[in-house]
């Protein structure tokens, strides 16, 4: 009997459940491997709009209201001063195409991430829990399977006709040396403090489910998201060498920081309790080039993040693995020799994408008011769109607030140039 | 460049119709985004109102805090975009 080809995905986050899901309904072996037992806990609980038509056409609807996760209309961000504000809507495409208002989802990610583990298994997808340890090559360096490590410290190997890496930040193919090197990324000085929050002040139904984004300083900034009709998930992001000048613990910066961060959130957690101990992560600003190969692709987190300003983390992992569906499904017919340019047109379309959102992150914090002009006054559609997720569309690039914002960054660059 | 106490004056006369602001006169030099005169929006406004006043249009470049310290740094930037061809 032959054996249909099988995809092997290192990481059952997003990116990695559905891509599985979106191979294993085209009729292709996919087999994940998993080091955690779901649920497991995951930062990153705001989606986009597109995050939100993706999950609708994957056919989650009915289980992401099922699990009444908290509807979000759009995103506020609060400036300095309490009417610096601007407001971008959740858009979705319109009957005729154009942009209107829509919504999408906040999760928790512990049982968002089950959920879609679980319909990539249903739709046939194999998943097995262990730890991916080194990566097999044939003799033209090709990967043709990975070695195993489970619980209990057996191992075992695996054969792949194709190896996806979706480990997340464990970037595993670029530790393997399968992919390029790990770089800095641009925010990788930041350093994130969160928790989970009751009796936050949220805004009146029905936009009590949206993310409200406060900033004073250039690179100090909080996020509040709502994960459930009582609980809010509250972050601050700052340098790391503030926090290390602070002297404080994790908790009592955090502390203080709800105090003099910004006043609109202040006033929003005057009466919140904390509920849950207080997580910090650094380290996750950073970028890998080199990312495909005939026989393997990195997806999300596993190549590149920059910054979780805009959420779109998972927005991205959703959006990639519906990008690289066809392309494994298109190399898996091909010889290696042919399969590589599919697989670099996939990594530039993608790199494209991951460019844009860091050049939107790069422009608000280098022109705040710029930015802010842009998005309330001069643009907002095009700044709607952009947050919604058509980051991935090389056609971003025709958005007259995307050649502002090229514009502006590259006088940035020139100034500084100037100046040095 | 419009004299710094011309500019002061039409900007005195903007701030007490378009903010309602009563306080003592501005100076050149007053620090008006230290002052808590002008938040983010207000300076959107400001922005409108001096593109219809000069005929200008003021490029995204310039639109940073900076620009908008004093009435006289505002001055400057108006001058300076004027002189650009
Ligand atoms: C502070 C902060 C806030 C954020 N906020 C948001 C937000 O609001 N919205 C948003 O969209 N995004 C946010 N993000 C980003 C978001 O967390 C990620 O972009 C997203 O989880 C990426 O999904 P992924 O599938 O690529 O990787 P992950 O979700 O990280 O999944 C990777 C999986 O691989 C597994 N794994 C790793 N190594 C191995 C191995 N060797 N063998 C087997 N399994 C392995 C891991 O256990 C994990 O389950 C935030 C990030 C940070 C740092």
């Amino acid at each position: 009997m032959t054996d249909a080809r099988k995809v092997v995905i290192i990481g059952a986050g997003p990116a990695g459940s559905t891509l599985a899901l979106r191979l294993a309904r085209k009729g292709i072996r996919t087999v994940i491997i998993e080091k955690s037992a779901f649920p497991r806990e995951h930062i990153g609980e705001s989606l986009s709009g597109e995050c939100g038509v993706m999950l609708r056409e994957l056919g989650f609807q009915d289980q992401l209201d099922r699990l009444d996760f908290p509807v979000k209309r759009g995103v506020s961000v609060y400036g300095p001063n309490g009417r610096g504000a601007f407001w971008v809507p959740v858009g979705e495409p319109g009957p005729d195409g154009t942009l209107i208002e829509g919504t999408t989802w906040q999760v928790r990610r512990p049982e968002f991430d089950t959920m879609l583990l679980r319909a990539a298994q249903d739709a046939g997808c194999e998943v097995i829990q262990a730890a991916a340890r080194a990566v097999l090559r044939d003799d033209a360096g090709l990967p043709t399977g990975v070695t195993l490590r489970f619980d209990d410290g057996r191992t075992d190997t695996l054969d792949a006709d194709f190896l996806v890496d979706a480990s997340g930040l464990a970037g595993f193919l670029s530790k393997a040396g399968v992919a390029g090197p790990r770089e800095r990324g641009s925010y990788s000085k930041q350093v994130a403090f969160y928790a989970q929050f009751e009796n936050v002040r949220r805004d009146p139904a029905p936009h009590d489910g949206n993310t409200h984004i406060f900033y004073q300083r250039k690179h100090h900034w909080a996020w509040m998201i709502p994960i459930s009709r009582t609980k809010t998930s509250v972050g601050i992001v700052v340098p790391g060498a503030s926090y290390r000048a602070s002297g404080q613990n994790p908790e009592d910066f955090l502390t203080a920081r709800l105090a003099d961060l910004n006043d609109e959130f202040s006033r929003r957690m005057a009466d919140a309790r904390r509920i849950s101990a207080v997580w910090s992560t650094s380290n996750y600003s950073h970028k890998i080039s080199g990312f495909t190969g005939p026989r393997h692709l990195c997806l999300g987190d596993a190549h590149r993040f920059s910054d979780p300003i805009f959420s779109f983390g998972v927005s991205n992992a959703l959006k990639e693995a519906a990008l690289a569906a066809p392309a494994i499904e298109a190399a898996l017919a091909l010889d290696p020799s042919d399969a590589a340019p599919v697989m670099r047109a996939f990594e530039s379309l993608v790199t494209g994408g991951q460019d844009r959102v860091e050049t939107l992150i790069n422009t608000f914090w280098e022109y705040p008011l710029a930015f802010l002009k842009l998005a309330h006054f001069d643009r907002p559609s095009d700044i709607a769109e952009l947050f919604s997720g058509r980051i991935y569309d090389p056609s971003a690039d025709q958005l007259p607030a995307m050649q502002m914002m090229y514009g502006l960054m590259h006088h940035a660059a020139t100034a500084e140039r100037a100046s040095a | 460049m419009q004299r710094n106490s011309e500019f002061t004056t039409y900007f005195n006369t903007w701030v007490a119709t378009e903010l309602g602001y009563q306080g003592a006169p501005l100076e050149p030099e007053s620090p008006i985004l230290e002052m808590g005169l002008l938040d983010s929006l207000q300076i959107m406004q400001l922005i409108t109102a001096l593109e219809e006043r000069e005929g200008l249009s003021i490029p995204l470049e310039e639109v940073v805090e900076e620009n908008f310290q004093t009435p006289a740094a505002v001055n400057a930037m108006v001058t300076r975009i004027k002189a650009q061809p």
